[in-house]
């Protein structure tokens, strides 16, 4: 599968994961699925790479 | 009669009657109508479900009933592609990959005369959220148009029908990932031009559509064509409400979504739970602007749930004929090819074949990979092992494999795009177990009862 990484959303708390090629250091905002909130992974409350 | 959806569910109730489950109480699509099947699926259960009471995403009473787990037993696909119940063994996978064989032109048909235009909604009175649409899973968080897209390729008309989820967003916007196979070909060339490409989601059907969805073709094949022949008539079509004649759409459909997949705009779709049982990661993905939903005027809503019964044995019936074939080139002794619900009907094939001498249990495991690149694990057995058997076919392994001996390995291969174990992006390992006895030298005796005497007693004369 391709390779991913967590976020914990800013607002809700909420963890959830990402493609890492189409996220991580790009300038593209994630969505969380549980509160809808948009934010860069910078913005997020916590990262935790697959490697 | 056309064959639809509904033809199947009256030809199912006569067939399984207790298989089929009318649910009247109201329920809300956001995870109560997959809580169900999960309940049921906990005990061992797989009807096949009608919601004639649910929810819209607003809340409100939708006017669709909701059918679902169509796939969710091989005896129901037995029985759509005209077979009696019992037939759900290889005699289901032979009698698709038959129909496969015998592809029909469809017929386009006046739009006074289809169903799925008896209610036509385009403009300000599109909105997504007035149907039922099902949120499957925790982490999946928005509800997912579920089956099937059909499109036309940009620059022969030839046509695709695929598997591909589509995610709710708005009243009028969704979004798809494609992984690269032919929608995504299609999109690819439109884009280039810079123009987007039209697409229909096709919201319920008679099984064979779904089914003819799943062959495997080359991209100059009409699907339509190929549906056509699984199905066993010609498929009738319509001119959409949008592209006209530019993109036709199956006339006996319960819903059609109609909307085109709009160049370079990408936006955040998923976590989305997948066939694999494991959630799909959030992706970039391509947007889709909805331009028309039409449908029947007391619509059913079909759903598949993905990451269940409902979606692997859909995917697993129409490749066990193709890889049958296969094998049969090299080994003329197979006798089955089975995909089975543990391994997602995707990364397992047990085969079972009358080995004729030592190896043919390897060349067998060998033959059955380059048709499907999911596949990773094959188990081959004797033809004294039933492959729709797992405890069968289980015994075999425990009794007749040697790990150092019958165990191949083979490194780096193309592999799935969302097997959750793979370390690099569609590549991984295959394994074959070559459960068979060895031909060349004595091996144990299976334990057996006298036949005379199974056949002479009646269970009956002794057991209440």
């Amino acid at each position: 599968m391709a390779k991913i990484f967590w976020v914990v959303c800013p607002k809700c708390d909420r963890k959830f994961y990402a493609n890492k090629d189409d996220f991580r250091f790009q300038d593209r905002k994630l969505m969380c699925p549980f509160c809808g909130e948009r934010f860069l992974d910078k913005e997020a409350k916590a990262v935790t790479d697959s490697e | 009669m056309a064959a639809d959806l509904r033809t199947f569910i009256k030809k199912l109730q006569a067939a399984m009657p207790e298989d089929v489950i009318v649910v009247k109480k109201e329920v809300d699509p956001k995870f109560e109508i997959t809580a169900i099947q999960q309940k049921l699926e906990n005990e061992g259960r797989f009807p096949f479900l009608i919601f004639e009471n649910v929810k819209n995403l607003k809340g409100k009473k939708s006017g669709f009933k909701v059918a679902t787990n169509i796939f969710a037993m091989r005896q129901y696909c037995a029985v759509a592609m005209g077979l009696d119940r019992e037939q759900w063994r290889m005699e289901t996978s032979f009698k698709f990959a038959e129909r496969c064989l015998q592809p029909l032109k469809p017929v386009v048909i006046d739009k006074a005369d289809a169903p799925v235009k008896e209610v036509v909604r385009t403009g300000d009175d599109v909105d997504l959220r007035d149907l039922p649409v099902v949120t499957h899973h925790e982490m999946d968080g928005y509800p997912y148009l579920p089956d099937a897209v059909v499109a036309a390729d940009p620059d022969t008309g030839v046509y695709n029908s695929s598997h591909h989820r589509m995610i709710v967003f708005s009243k009028n916007e969704s979004r798809i990932w494609m992984s690269p196979r032919h929608l995504w070909n299609y999109f690819m060339r439109a884009q280039e031009k810079g123009k987007p490409l039209p697409i229909a989601h096709v919201l319920g059907h008679h099984p064979g559509f779904y089914l003819g969805t799943e062959a495997i073709s080359s991209m100059e094949v009409d699907e339509y064509e190929v549906i056509g022949g699984v199905i066993g008539e010609p498929l009738r079509l319509v001119p959409s409400e949008t592209y006209g004649d530019r993109l036709l759409v199956p006339a006996d459909a319960e819903v059609i979504v109609e909307g085109e997949i709009l160049p370079n705009l990408r936006d955040a779709e998923g976590p989305f739970g997948e066939f694999t049982g494991y959630y799909g990661p959030q992706r970039w993905s391509p947007v889709i602007k909805i331009t028309a939903i039409t449908h029947r005027k007391d619509p059913i809503y079909l759903n598949i749930l993905v990451g269940h019964a409902d979606t692997a044995i859909l995917g697993g019936i129409p490749k066990e004929a193709g890889i049958y074939e296969e094998i049969k080139r090299a080994v003329p002794g197979v006798k089955g090819v089975h995909f089975p619900i543990s391994g997602c009907c995707r990364f397992h094939a047990y085969i079972s074949l009358k080995q004729r001498v030592d190896g043919e249990g390897i060349v067998a495991g060998m033959a059955a990979f380059p048709h499907h690149d999911e596949l990773k694990h094959v188990i081959v057995v004797d033809d004294d092992v039933d492959p729709f058997n797992e405890r069968e076919v289980l015994w075999a392994m425990a009794t007749r494999v040697q790990p150092d001996l019958d165990i191949n390995i083979i490194k780096n291969a193309r592999g799935g795009t969302l097997d959750p174990s793979a370390v690099k992006h569609a590549v991984g390992g295959k394994m074959i177990i070559d459960a068979t006895r060895p031909v060349s030298r004595p091996f144990s005796e299976r334990i057996n009862i006298p036949a005379e005497v199974m056949n002479r007693i009646d269970l009956k004369d002794y057991i209440a």
